[in-house]
């Protein structure tokens, strides 16, 4: 039993040896250098979007804003760093500040979805749609209707850059280490510890089972769910760095429609919509697993439209097995409950005592 | 266990054949013009015993730059991709081309970088034939050439709708009394529909040029019924249309009195490029100069150096009622 809970609790990363498995064995270009980079490098902008959803979901709320702050932030970075020539404004301001005002807009648009719902009691769900389309709108009201392009070395580093790269005999290109993909590993792994090992992770569990309970057992729901969306906004951002820095452009059109395989991809992972549940190493796993059916049915030549259709099977296949994971659970601790109790036996203090 | 699995593998998907040349096509889309692109390059290359593999970014330019990568993972012979993103799909001609594979464009060149080879539509062309026809329907209307027109474009970030527009506009602009206004619809069906409705509604509108009429011809017209402003040609009323891409949707629309002109882009010839994909496979060099195919109504042609590489633009066809039953037009052909 102490197998299969280990196993139900861990399938994600069940699903990703086997899928790594599956397209190894099944393609011969698949386990090469230069697959793998594309995974890692994939997995990068996703991630961070898949991290910002977690937080939302363990405190059990949504935010559909994250795609149009991606795309806001980036397209303002490049009007302050491109030349006209190029679609900016000419600005010349250094990426390194260029980055910093990207981080704190996406900072600040957490801290107003996080105000709205908290403190004007706003639906978490309805706040962040108009936030969606306010941001989409404002990214195509301050974009001159096109792309801009040709960001600086500097800032497409987090994007498009690689720690390391080398040749391995016998394969065709090099395997890379993205920059992108070491820093979203990075960032899963401080959210793990975040999340499970301080007073604020566990606040943020409680919010998400029951947010009367946690505010009467002395939790500040309203301050830790702004941060929460904050943290969002954040992770929005950096995003748009990655993205941005790997097309070398900001388009009004950018991540537009991704909220769907973010949520799609933490789903999978194991995060609960209802809140209270989940981890982020599973949704690191979750993102993983989207990143290798993707590339892997690419490779193997799967259409274009099969592999749509796979996307929509995996997803199902995650939220039957979570229901199925939960009716288990759930019958494992009654069992045990009524193991233990004494209901029914004999009344051990009266026959002492008697 | 291997064989088990590839057993699996080759029930579920099939033998996976490796033919001597793979190409990697990576398509923005699959609907509309871009479904009639695509098989328009798939059968040329099976006509040379190329194997072809298909991907769809979904108009996305992140997913296709993902998608391009895969390719290169794949080690395809050479990438043929008709770009979501003029500029944005730069990063990705850069890391093919460092990885030594061939990189093409078709419907769509690149800004801002150079690939082996680009074949399209001369969209400029395409936009001034457009303007040119609604300049003589509204001279005729007004006895001179004035009104208020519609622009509906397509996505402005891809060099096709700005060549279109360009076309479009620089032809207006030589008459003051017309008035243009301008709405983006990122070639999303129900964004034609929208803009229509739109201004339409609230303005007096002589006329409609749409980016493409393979996505735009059935929204407009329905945004026109349920403004009750959808009249055939003759009709005084009639709201004038003139388009881009030629479409069997646009052409039909002529052909019933619905709709004005088209330049007809000669979607599914795009796919001739394999001919100078072949030539540098075989490490020979393209050749500048004319291109002849007969019969096709973009012949001759020309093979220029332009800022995007090796171009041949193919000359689109103004069709109106006088010429729309023409059975060479692609958008005729069943």
């Amino acid at each position: 039993m102490r197998l299969l809970n280990l196993i139900l609790n861990n399938l994600i990363w069940f699903l990703v040896c086997s899928a790594f498995i599956f397209f190894s064995v099944a393609s011969d270009r698949f386990l090469n250098p230069v697959t793998i980079s594309n995974i890692l490098i994939s997995i990068s902008a996703l991630g961070f979007l898949v991290l910002s959803q977690s937080y939302t979901f363990i405190t059990g709320n949504f935010d559909l804003s994250v795609e149009s702050t991606l795309a806001f932030t980036a397209m303002v970075a490049a009007l302050l760093i491109i030349s006209s020539e190029n679609g900016g404004l000419d600005l010349g301001l250094h990426y390194i500040w260029a980055i910093l005002i990207m981080l704190i807009i996406g900072i600040k648009i957490g801290l107003f979805n996080g105000y709205l719902i908290t403190k004007i009691k706003v639906n978490n769900l309805i706040v962040t749609i108009a936030m969606l389309f306010l941001l989409r709108g404002l990214t195509y009201g301050i974009s001159p209707g096109t792309t801009i392009s040709f960001f600086p070395d500097g800032f497409r580093w987090l994007g498009n850059d690689s720690i390391i790269k080398f040749s391995i005999d016998g394969y065709r290109g090099k395997l890379v280490i993205p920059v992108s993909g070491l820093l979203v590993t990075l960032a899963f792994i401080i959210a793990f510890f975040h999340t499970k090992y301080t007073q604020f992770g566990r606040n943020m569990y409680a919010i998400g089972a029951d947010k009367e309970i946690a505010r009467n057992n002395g939790i500040n729901v309203d301050r830790t769910i702004i941060i929460v969306y904050m943290i969002a906004g954040l992770c929005a951002a950096i995003a748009g760095i990655m993205i941005a820095g790997r097309l070398n452009s900001a388009t009004p059109t950018m991540g537009h429609g991704i909220i769907f395989t973010v949520h799609a991809a933490a789903i999978i992972g194991g995060m609960s919509i209802y809140g209270g549940r989940g981890n982020v190493v599973g949704a690191f796993g979750g993102v993983l697993l989207w990143a290798i059916l993707d590339t892997g049915l690419n490779i193997m030549r799967v259409s274009p439209f099969w592999i749509e259709v796979s996307r929509g099977l995996l997803l199902l296949l995650a939220v039957l097995i979570e229901a199925m994971r939960n009716k288990y659970q759930q019958r494992i601790l009654t069992i045990n409950k009524f193991s233990r109790s004494k209901v029914g036996q004999e009344d051990q203090f009266y026959w002492k005592h008697s | 266990m291997r064989n088990f699995i590839l057993a699996i593998a080759g029930i579920v998907i099939g033998t996976v054949a490796h033919a001597e040349i793979l190409i990697g096509f990576g398509a923005p889309a699959l609907d509309g013009g871009q479904r009639a692109i695509m098989n328009g390059f798939v059968s040329k290359a099976e006509e040379k015993g190329w194997e072809v593999v298909v991907s769809n970014a979904n108009s996305d330019a992140q997913q296709q730059a993902n998608q391009l990568d895969n390719f290169i993972a794949q080690g395809v012979d050479a990438i043929v991709t008709v770009p979501v993103d003029s500029k944005a799909v730069c990063s990705s001609v850069e890391r093919a081309q460092d990885a030594g594979i061939l990189f093409y464009t078709i419907d769509r060149s690149t800004i801002g970088c150079k690939v082996n080879m680009t074949v399209q539509a001369n969209n400029y062309l395409a936009g001034q034939q457009a303007a040119e026809e609604l300049v003589r329907l509204l001279s005729v209307k007004y006895s001179k050439a004035k009104g208020t027109v519609l622009e509906l474009q397509g996505n402005m970030g891809q060099n096709v709708a700005q060549l279109r527009g360009g076309g479009f506009n620089d032809v207006m602009k030589k008459h003051p009394d017309i008035k243009v206004i301008s709405k983006p619809t990122q070639w999303q069906a129900e964004n034609f529909g929208q803009a229509t409705l739109d201004v339409v509604g609230s303005s007096a509108i002589d006329g409609i040029y749409y980016h493409s009429d393979c996505v735009g011809t059935r929204p407009i017209s329905a945004a026109l019924d349920q403004l009750n402003k959808n009249y055939k040609r003759g009709h005084k009323d009639h709201i004038f249309r003139v388009a881009v891409d030629g479409c069997s949707d646009g052409l039909q629309a002529i052909k019933d009195g619905w709709s004005d002109q088209a330049s007809s882009q000669p979607l599914p010839d795009f796919g001739i490029i394999v001919n100078w994909i072949e030539k540098e496979l075989n490490n020979e060099q393209i050749q500048l100069g004319s291109v002849i195919q007969q019969g096709a109504p973009w012949s001759p042609a020309k093979i220029f150096e332009s800022d995007s590489g090796l171009m041949l633009n193919l000359a689109t066809s103004n069709v109106t009622s006088a010429n729309v039953y023409n059975p060479a037009l692609w958008g005729n052909i069943k």
